[in-house]
């Protein structure tokens, strides 16, 4: 089986950046077991007047997926959960809703994974085939870096939905 | 917003007509390469039956039921133009053996590289639209294209699958008396290619 890492489209210039979203919704507690600390629903305001391009899939501070894209997961990883963010800027009434998945992170990096100098950060990411097991979505466990993964009949679905600012890397894997 | 909307109708000028015009040299090239791509596709079937045969030598496959054909979004995006073959037993999508293989079907997707190389060239010699149009507009276009692209790569499909499966491997594999070939969507929407009805055949 195929598998990809799903991340934000970097060509996107002016893709939403939610201001201080990292000091609202600590990451350390982005897991099911500490995930209650986080509020149900967190709201932020927008200031400027651009209409930044609320594009399907931010990962640049947290991982967030659009109310489309959520529904799709769905589909692949019935049991995951969500907190709600909702961005809205009052001036240029607009609003739109996130959600924060809440992945249980799975131990799967292989050691053939090529690390940054300073071991921060993932370079080449190599999966061990398995610890996968079936599921189709989940995060790769890693101390700093947020790595999420899709099977390819996942991938296919999110593509065939014609989202925008979604990029699929291929990820090598470990018999 | 509104440069989006130029680009938009910059590249719906470009993109017109590109599959009026090729279908006819796409036709010609066919009936060209006919028995080529019956070669390869056959050769591909028949490697896959025998992956197929092994695993149920093995006992982790049943009797095959179903061979897809399927078109991958992905593999297009990362410029792979193979389709992906996958033989399933009556468990269909939920039968977790993996038993796969892929396909080259070039002679639908050389023209289309061809028109999205043409139009990357006019993108960047336009001193309008060179800083306008970005890489995902591009990618936008070449899934929206390879979409339809695949409707004709269907059909010739279809023409010429009956030859592609008289190898032997193909018929020693077990197969169930339904057997059927899809092709489409990745466990998605497929339209029939081929149903083997050997109970009707034996009456």
């Amino acid at each position: 089986m195929e598998y990809f890492r799903i991340k934000q489209k970097p060509e996107y210039f002016d893709a939403l950046v939610i201001p201080n979203v990292i000091k609202q919704i600590d990451w350390r507690y982005i897991n099911p077991e500490e995930a209650q600390r986080i509020a149900e629903i967190t709201i932020f305001q927008l200031a400027g007047k651009d209409t930044p391009e609320f594009i399907d899939l931010l990962d640049r501070q947290l991982f967030l997926v659009s109310s489309l894209l959520k529904e799709t997961f769905t589909l692949y990883a019935p049991t995951l959960n969500y907190k709600t963010v909702i961005v809205f800027n009052s001036a240029q009434k607009l609003q739109q809703t996130y959600h924060l998945p809440i992945f249980a992170p799975i131990d799967c990096l292989s050691e053939k994974s090529i690390l940054t100098p300073d071991k921060r950060g993932v370079k080449q990411l190599v999966l061990k085939q398995a610890a996968i097991g079936r599921n189709a979505i989940f995060k790769v466990q890693h101390k700093f870096e947020n790595i999420i993964i899709v099977r390819l009949d996942a991938a296919e679905s999110i593509l065939r939905r014609n989202m925008r600012g979604i990029k699929m890397y291929r990820v090598d894997l470990d018999e | 917003m509104i440069q989006e909307k130029m680009v938009q109708e910059f590249i719906k000028k470009q993109t017109e007509g590109w599959l009026e015009e090729d279908i006819p040299l796409m036709q010609r090239e066919f009936s060209v390469k006919h028995g080529e791509i019956t070669e390869s596709l056959s050769a591909v079937i028949s490697s896959l039956c025998r992956q197929a045969s092994q695993q149920q030598e093995n006992g982790r496959k049943g009797s095959a039921a179903y061979l897809c054909l399927t078109f991958l979004r992905t593999n297009i995006l990362d410029d792979r133009w193979q389709y992906r073959l996958d033989i399933y037993d009556e468990k269909f999508y939920l039968d977790r053996t993996e038993c796969t293989s892929c396909w080259e079907i070039d002679f639908v997707w050389d023209y289309l590289k061809a028109r999205l190389d043409q139009l990357i060239k006019v993108v960047s010699s336009s001193s309008m639209y060179a800083n306008k149009v970005h890489p995902q507009h591009l990618e936008q276009v070449k899934l929206d294209m390879a979409q339809q692209y695949h409707q004709i790569a269907m059909f010739c499909t279809k023409l010429v699958i009956e030859e592609a499966i008289k190898t032997p491997e193909y018929t020693n594999l077990r197969k169930v008396p339904t057997f059927k070939i899809l092709m489409g969507e990745y466990m998605d929407k497929s339209i029939l290619l081929y149903e083997e009805q050997s109970e009707i055949k034996a009456m």
